[in-house]
């Protein structure tokens, strides 16, 4: 089965989930309305629904959407970037990574639910910084292990040879670390890109002026959940968008690794 | 039994001093002696490895573990004591576990004896920053799945900032690879991949090459075809090679000198001269001289392992 046919096969069973969802939704729907009960529209929207609520509040779904994934985008390149950076002093000195590294899996047992608040407040309420801060935290930890596992995982015979070479530890790095670690760091990039929006729309949650996370208050509280679904479903369709573009990127940089 | 072939494939009047399973043809052959003239290589005049003395070299394995696992100190090796001529092929042999490849890491310098020295062209490469060109071949191809063929025979010389490719070309053709040059390692036979191993060990001219079991991934008839090869091949650049080998019949093909291991901690039982001399072809695996040699390497192999 070629690959065109596994992505049709994808979509039509998404699409034969959200038409039983919108068949089962009008059914329950009518029984509860026929019985004088609220309508299951007001906790679970339809499908339909909301499509009408992108339709209706379009402008202010995607100008929501703008502030979230801008700070989104923010957080997850620093957090990446940093993270690589770490890895790279890590690796030229061995000591510091031997002491730092215990430290930094007890700071990542922090939960983020409880460490964002905590954030909110030194930094601001619905401050930028604040919010890409989460951001780069949620994406900056699982970065950090998966690439210092990556460079560490190298294959012993390739070290002793870079050592008859004579080779310093930045040609290491440069040579046989950093390419071997590279299908990793796009791995853990896919992981990252959920995570940052996520951490973007938890800090907005936590009392923000605009943003897709205060959106969702908002929605909450005034009784829209169609407005709470259409926006998570925007987040997971950028999510997927994120990801298939840092596939088409790992076939450019990583072309050694698909070959046949 | 000798020069069984099949008759559809030899043509009549050719001679037989090509060896039917080669790749090289006398063409290429040719261009193996050019290229070495013109790199100017030349047989060195003093040993290579002379006073070769290793004792009680503790086994990497509980060496890096850390400081509290220190009880189980065996040695690996102790007793070690040969030398390496120039032009010359010394196999190492011996039961799995005896320490074949940490002796040869500690030649590779990869690995510091707790006692004990080696002296290469009368330096011990252990004190001075001397100048101690090896080229190392490990277990594993060890190839960078990143890097096409030619580029990881280049690794060496982009380590060294050297930009003169010339000779890794000729190198490539050398091993017979010419047209595998933008394949990648993934693409290429596990064979070819030792062979282009060996190259980029090659590729900064070292005067003594290590190779820790280069063709054990390989299927036997290939096997004699690599070592046939390799032969050749260091019939032009004249180095001195360090052989570990499980392989019996491999190892009384290539060397001049082979050296038994005993069981661990391995010591030398027995250093063995070949008699084969420079120039040896397929021809000699059917001798009886060679399977009267193999028995006596196997024998002794036997009489030492512990199992």
């Amino acid at each position: 089965m070629n690959k065109f046919k596994r992505y049709i096969l994808s979509l039509l069973l998404v699409l034969s989930v959200i038409l039983i969802w919108q068949i089962t939704e009008n059914i329950i729907n009518t029984n509860r309305l026929a019985n004088n009960e609220t309508g299951l529209e007001a906790f679970i929207p339809s499908p339909i629904t909301i499509v009408h609520a992108y339709i209706e509040s379009g402008d202010l779904i995607l100008n929501q959407s703008a502030y979230t994934f801008s700070r989104a985008m923010v957080g997850f390149c620093i957090g990446i970037l940093s993270a690589i950076l770490l890895v790279y002093i890590f690796s030229l000195m061995p000591l510091l990574r031997n002491i730092t590294l215990p430290i930094l899996f007890g700071v990542n047992s922090f939960p983020v639910v409880g460490l964002a608040p905590a954030i909110v407040l030194a930094f601001g309420q619905g401050s930028f910084s604040s919010i890409i801060f989460i951001s780069a935290l949620m994406c900056y930890f699982p970065t950090l292990i998966t690439l210092d596992t990556a460079f560490n995982n190298i294959d012993q015979d390739v070290l002793d040879l870079m050592h008859v070479m004579k080779a310093p530890r930045w040609q290491i790095i440069r040579y046989i670390r950093l390419p071997h670690s590279l299908p990793y760091l796009f791995l853990t990039m896919r992981l990252a890109i959920p995570a940052s929006i996520i951490g973007a729309t938890m800090g907005e949650w936590l009392g923000s002026k605009n943003g897709l996370g205060q959106l969702i208050t908002v929605a909450l509280y005034q009784l829209k959940p169609s407005l709470l679904y259409a926006s998570l479903f925007l987040i997971v369709a950028v999510s997927i968008l994120g990801i298939a573009v840092t596939g088409l990127l790992e076939r450019q940089f990583v072309k050694w690794k698909y070959l046949k | 039994m000798e020069n069984i072939q099949l008759k559809s494939k030899t043509p009549k009047g050719m001679t037989d001093s090509l060896e039917p399973d080669i790749l090289y043809s006398e063409k290429i052959e040719h261009l193996f002696f050019t290229t070495a003239r013109s790199y100017g290589f030349q047989r060195i005049q003093t040993p290579v490895i002379e006073h070769f003395e290793v004792f009680n070299a503790t086994s990497p394995l509980n060496r890096d573990k850390g400081f509290w696992v220190k009880k189980e100190l065996k040695p690996a090796i102790c007793n070690i004591n040969f030398d390496v001529n120039n032009n010359e092929v010394v196999s190492i042999i011996g039961p799995s576990g005896c320490g074949k490849t940490t002796l040869l890491k500690i030649v590779a310098r990869i690995l510091e004896p707790d006692s004990g020295t080696i002296f290469f062209k009368g330096q011990n490469i252990f004190n001075a920053r001397i100048d101690y060109p090896i080229g190392y071949v490990p277990q594993n191809h060890t190839l960078l799945p990143n890097r096409t063929v030619f580029q990881n025979i280049t690794l060496p010389l982009e380590l060294k900032n050297k930009n003169d490719f010339k000779f890794a070309l000729d190198l490539l053709e050398l091993i017979g690879l010419k047209d595998y040059g933008n394949h990648y390692p993934s693409q290429i036979s596990g064979g070819m991949k030792q062979k282009v191993s060996i190259a980029r060990a090659l590729v900064l001219d070292p005067e003594l090459l290590l190779l820790d079991e280069p063709f054990a991934s390989v299927d036997e008839l290939s096997r004699e075809k690599y070592n046939l090869e390799l032969l050749r091949l260091n019939k032009i650049l004249k180095r001195s090679i360090i052989l570990v080998t499980h392989n019996i019949e491999e190892a009384v093909f290539m060397s001049n000198h082979i050296i038994v291991m005993s069981d661990r901690p391995g010591e030398i039982i027995n250093q063995i001269e070949i008699p084969f001399g420079q120039e040896r072809n397929s021809e000699i695996r059917t001798k009886d001289s060679f399977f009267s040699l193999t028995n006596i390497v196997r024998k002794l192999i036997k009489d030492n392992s512990n199992e």
